[in-house]
């Protein structure tokens, strides 16, 4: 039984940054319909400026999120400029192909910066851990799923308690509508990149010190956030955090009682299914089809 | 026609230095670039018949490499199965895979279709690495040796990867040149309109991807042999399925010549810059050029090299658009029509028999019911109408009785058969056909393949014959001389103005011969002499015995076409007659004019 | 108050306004009917702002508004309540209505102040400020567009078939609710399909087919015009 439960602890826990780690990709494509390829890419960036920040300055990674926030916002509006508008305009279609090559464009960066060695932070808590019961539940993972459900709720107050957040909403859902209002869909999507890159510095934070990582990391990664963006609605950021969650418990079960060599293969597989299944993901709500008469 | 010439004379030219370079060359360095450079041409071909013709863009082609490598690597180590067999199987299999890929698009399209295959990718590295047993996992698995003299170096290899690749353009360009090409083409453009007339799409799709995943198979068996060692990581790879689309969209995709040219660019660059640059950053800097140039590609030259040159050279030739007379028809044959007129309707007699009936069709969205219980009948050879003002349900009427949108409740019924199951290629084959209100053409076909490309019937040989056959261009030509669009033949149909469009779409459905033709405000937008000749042309679809039903909101043009009026309001027919006694009607005109409001209080603002 | 002149619009590679000449004075209702295609709506969006005119001015109170993007003609003082999808149905009644005044929203105050004023026009703001507006009724989602196309305080509301999709209980509703916002002081230009309807409310109205004006007058001249009917059933472009 402790198996179990422990396997649910290491499960929930790894989940919760799944799903954080999701969010902006959740954000992007959920308000509008771009699926951005260099997720894994931004994260791997955000996680390495915080391994730096550690390494060379002593901040400890979580502190080291936040500020890496603000050059993550500024990169999401730039790229939103110079490439996503641009690739929109020429052709939809081609968008993903465009944020699949900026992924292997920043990877390739990422390696002349900073080599191709594995990196991790190793802050003081990074491997101890608490007791509960027979239960152990390790700081460092403890600390990331307070920082997921906390990024969680302040996007979603965003989302739902602010002038931007309903602009957002609003644009999202129904685009001449929010222009009758005066909100630009154009600038709101600058917006909207911003917060998405500025939600995965913490992502980021949270990978320098769990996992080792290198450069091409942002393979398994962008893999691993789609999955949870296809799960949970593509589009739902509470959604997003419901799918990691499960992919987490998913994997961790599998690990536990199948093989650590398949557990590779549960954050994939989802994507596979559901796409086949219900492609707007299994905890959105059913679109409607009709438009009117 | 001298372009031509040139053109196959640099082919020619091409391939025969080609295939003389390891006769007069020893240098086993330049042959194994120019193999790498077959193999990502043959990848980028195939998936130029996915992407580029049918316009489904994959992110894991490779896998079809991995797939052909494999099963040849593994009969070949743990059965000694001799490599030509050992690749063909090689093909077979993956071209198995890419049939069920392309089941999968029924339902997933579009970005969901993109990740998919990128998740497939994935998912089949892992289960290559985890069937170790069966793969040898991460530690790779070897080939037994070649069995033949050392003397013929590469020449096994060479050769075949050299006819490969001149076997799969070849393809490439009949699939192109063929109706699948046509078909493919079309689906890219308007998937949905694609099926509306009778394309079984499904079909087409298979026949394109199965294509791609089969020669790219054989060439990942060919690899296999090559390199006499696999290992999961180098072919199960997500940069080189990037290199097969940049090879493509670079190249031009869409084209035949497109993605080989863009392999040829590719890969000796990819070859160089690993020669060239030394270090633990040469392979960041290839990502990063190869990153960049897909980048670059996609936002300053997402046409590719080869039509951006061919459209620049055309430019300079004809200075400004003039219609094109039509080209001399392909093979000898007298210009005969195809189909002789079918048998007579009687437009004057009181009997003529229903070819479509709606009997109590209901439409509900939620709780709003669009269609609310209608029934109506179109006569053979006769024309009907069907009026009613804004969002009373016609639209949605149309949408039901053609199958874009499935009914809640009622029965559709054409020329006696019942059509509610019907998906929409069955019951364009069974007889139907629609216009729409914003005309719908293929943009990437000319005038007379859009009018060419309904299909009645669907068969395998037919997908090989030439995109337009002489007698079906004369066929063509014929209709478009009636609607005075003869000069337009060969353009696009974005060089037509709206007007025009609605008569080519109009000819679309005639094509087809149907029993049964739904117009959708075919008359909206056009000018009165324009109309005319589209009131002819319903005149004629008439007496040809179809059954015509017309939406209109011009009474005085339904007046002169139709012998009998349907008035629909909110989802529900109101009222039907000739023109003139609906329009007399007064449920119609309250209809119209809207519900009177209880008016005594209310006064306007001073 | 609305002036224009030759005004020429429309989707894609045709135009559905061909040369539209129209004045709407201040203070008043003026009602465009027309048969579908005619272009009513479309002249809507090219006074709000949503869709660039090809050619002709748009002139409000004075100032040459034409081409401007919505923001600039919604600080113009005009509002457009659109024919469909108006609403934002992930938000709250008393969100929706709050976005209309988005442009000013740094005036926290002033932005509640007129909510709760609004409020006594339309009970509705106050007793169910918090349904998820994808829930409301169609009367009721007309009467949260209305409110929140008055939280600018407009000199002029453009309503875009108000009565679309209403069942005959509500029209009298919406017809009051018009009524009230003209006599408020509000200058009103409507697009109506029931034209009884709509003219019963004008004190002017506009007769448009196929891109021009066919028609204009006093409400009830137009009302009682013999040929209306061949309007509608095309005998004009016939």
């Amino acid at each position: 039984m402790t198996e179990l439960g422990q396997a649910l602890v290491f499960g929930v826990l790894a989940g919760s940054v799944y799903g954080l780690m999701a969010t902006g990709l959740t954000l992007t494509f959920g308000v509008m319909k771009i699926v951005n390829m260099a997720q894994g890419a931004l994260l791997i960036f955000s996680a390495y400026l915080c391994y730096t920040l550690w390494a060379r300055f002593g901040i400890d990674p979580l502190l080291g999120g936040f500020i890496v926030t603000v050059p993550l916002a500024v990169l999401g509006v730039v790229l939103y400029k110079l490439v996503i508008q641009r690739v929109q305009r020429i052709d939809q279609g081609l968008t993903i192909v465009a944020t699949f090559a900026l992924a292997l464009i920043a990877e390739a960066a990422i390696a002349l910066a900073w080599g191709p060695n594995p990196a991790a932070a190793t802050p003081r808590y990074f491997n101890q851990a608490f007791r509960i019961g027979s239960l152990t539940v390790p700081r460092a993972q403890f600390y990331t799923c307070l920082l997921a459900v906390g990024v969680t709720l302040a996007l979603q107050a965003i989302l739902k308690r602010t002038w931007l957040g309903h602009a957002i909403t609003a644009a999202a859902e129904n685009p001449e509508g929010a222009r009758l209002v005066g909100v630009e869909p154009a600038r709101v999507g600058a917006w909207i990149f911003a917060i998405a890159t500025a939600s995965t510095a913490f992502g980021g934070a949270a990978i320098s010190f769990l996992y080792q990582f290198t450069p091409d990391s942002q393979d398994v990664w962008i893999g691993l956030t789609l999955s949870v963006i296809v799960l949970g609605g593509l589009g739902s950021v509470p959604g997003a955090f419901a799918a990691g969650l499960l992919l987490g418990v998913a994997e961790a079960i599998t690990s536990t009682y199948i093989s650590v060599r398949w557990a590779a293969a549960v954050p994939t597989l989802p994507i596979l299914v559901a796409l086949l299944i219900r492609p707007q993901g299994l905890l959105a709500r059913a679109t409607r089809q009709d438009t009117g008469t | 026609m001298t372009s031509n010439l040139v053109r196959r004379a640099v082919i020619t030219l091409a391939l025969a230095a080609l295939a003389g370079i390891p006769l007069v060359s020893d240098d086993l360095y330049y042959q194994s670039v120019l193999m790498l450079t077959f193999m990502l041409a043959i990848g980028a071909s195939g998936w130029n018949i996915m992407g580029g013709y049918a316009g489904y863009i994959s992110l894991g082609n490779s896998a079809f490499i991995g797939l052909g490598a494999y099963t040849t690597g593994i009969l070949a180590a743990k059965q000694g199965v001799s490599p030509f067999v050992g690749c063909l199987a090689g093909g077979l299999v993956a071209g198995l895979a890419a049939a069920f890929l392309s089941l999968v698009t029924r339902r997933t399209r579009g970005v969901y279709f993109v990740i998919v295959t990128f998740a497939a990718l994935e998912l089949l590295g892992v289960a290559a690495t985890t069937w170790s047993g069966v793969t040898g996992g991460s530690q790779g698995l070897a080939l037994p040796l070649p069995t033949w003299s050392m003397a013929y170096q590469n020449w096994p290899f060479y050769y075949p990867l050299l006819g490969l690749l001149v076997l799969t353009v070849a393809v490439s360009a009949a699939v192109r040149r063929g109706k699948l090409g046509l078909g493919l083409f079309a689906i890219a453009d308007d998937e949905d309109k694609a099926s509306g007339l009778g394309l079984r799409t499904a079909v087409y799709k298979m026949n394109a991807f199965v294509l791609a995943g089969t020669f790219t198979g054989i060439a990942g068996g060919i690899y296999a042999y090559y390199v006499a060692f696999l290992n999961v990581a180098a072919v199960f790879d997500i940069v080189t399925s990037m290199l097969i689309v940049l090879a493509a969209l670079l190249g031009g995709r869409g084209t035949v010549w497109g993605p080989v040219l863009g392999a040829f660019i590719i890969e000796p660059l990819a070859n160089l810059t690993s020669t060239s640059l030394g270090g633990a950053d040469a392979g960041a800097i290839r990502l990063l050029l190869f990153g960049g140039l897909l980048g670059a590609v996609v936002l300053f030259l997402p046409r590719g090299v080869l039509p951006t040159v061919t459209g620049y050279c055309r430019r300079r030739q004809a200075p400004r658009r003039v219609p094109t007379r039509p080209a001399p028809a392909g093979a000898a044959g007298a210009a005969v029509p195809a189909h002789g007129p079918r048998q007579d309707g009687d437009p004057h007699g009181d009997v003529a028999d229903d070819v479509l009936e709606a009997c109590g069709l209901v439409k509900a969205f939620g709780g709003l019911r669009a269609v609310d219980g209608a029934d109506l009948a179109v006569a053979a050879g006769r024309v009907t109408g069907l009026i009613g003002p804004n969002g009373s349900g016609k639209t949605t009427l149309f949408n039901l009785i053609d199958g874009t949108v499935r009914a809640t409740s009622g029965q559709v019924v054409l020329a006696g058969q019942r059509i509610g199951r019907l998906g929409r290629p069955a019951r364009a084959h069974a007889g139907l056909a629609r216009t729409y209100q914003l005309p719908r053409l293929f943009g990437s076909l000319t005038v007379v393949e859009n009018i060419v490309i309904p299909e009645r019937r669907l068969s395998f040989a037919r997908l090989w014959r030439h995109r337009v056959t002489a007698a079906e261009r004369a066929r063509a030509i014929a209709m478009l001389a009636e609607l005075g669009l003869a000069p337009y033949a060969d353009t696009s149909p974005a060089e037509l103005s709206f007007g025009q469009r609605k008569l080519v779409e109009l000819a679309q459905v005639r094509w087809l011969d149907p029993v049964v033709v739904l117009l959708d405000e075919p008359a909206a937008g056009i000018s009165p002499a324009l109309a005319e000749r589209l009131a002819d042309t319903i005149r004629s679809l008439a007496q040809r015995g179809t059954g015509v039903l017309l939406v209109e909101h011009d009474l005085p043009f339904l007046a002169r076409l139709c012998q009998r009026v349907y008035v629909m309001a909110n989802g529900k027919i109101i009222a039907s007659g000739t023109a003139a006694q609906v329009s007399a009607d007064r449920a119609v005109v309250d209809a119209y004019l809207g519900d009177e409001v209880a008016l005594a209080s209310a006064e306007p603002a001073p | 108050m609305i002036s224009i002149e030759g005004l020429r619009a429309g989707y894609g590679a045709f135009d559905i306004v061909r040369g539209v000449d129209l004045k709407v004075d201040a203070g008043g209702i003026t009602c465009i009917i027309g048969p579908n295609g005619a272009g009513k709506s479309t002249v809507l969006k090219t006074i709000s702002g949503i869709l660039r005119p090809r050619s002709g001015r748009v002139i409000i109170g004075g100032t040459d508004l034409s081409a401007q993007p919505p923001e600039a003609i919604l600080r113009a003082g005009i509002a457009h309540v659109p024919q469909r999808h108006g609403l934002f149905a992930r938000l709250t009644v008393r969100q929706n209505v709050l976005m209309g005044a988005y442009v000013i929203r740094r005036r926290r105050k002033h932005i509640d102040a007129r909510y709760q004023k609004l409020a006594q026009t339309f009970p509705l703001l106050a007793e169910r400020p918090d349904a998820a507006a994808g829930a409301l009724s169609g009367g009721q989602r007309r009467t949260v567009e209305f409110a929140r196309a008055l939280m600018l305080e407009p000199r002029v509301v453009l309503l875009d078939e108000p009565t679309l999709g209403l069942d005959p209980r509500s029209l009298a509703v919406i017809r009051d609710s018009i009524v009230a916002m003209n006599r408020a002081g509000v200058t009103i230009l409507m697009v109506e399909q029931n034209v009884r309807f709509g003219l019963s409310l004008a004190r002017h109205a506009v007769v448009m087919s196929a891109g021009t004006v066919a028609l204009t007058g006093p409400a009830g001249d137009v009302a009682n015009h013999p040929h209306l009917m061949d309007l509608f059933f095309g005998a004009a472009h016939g």
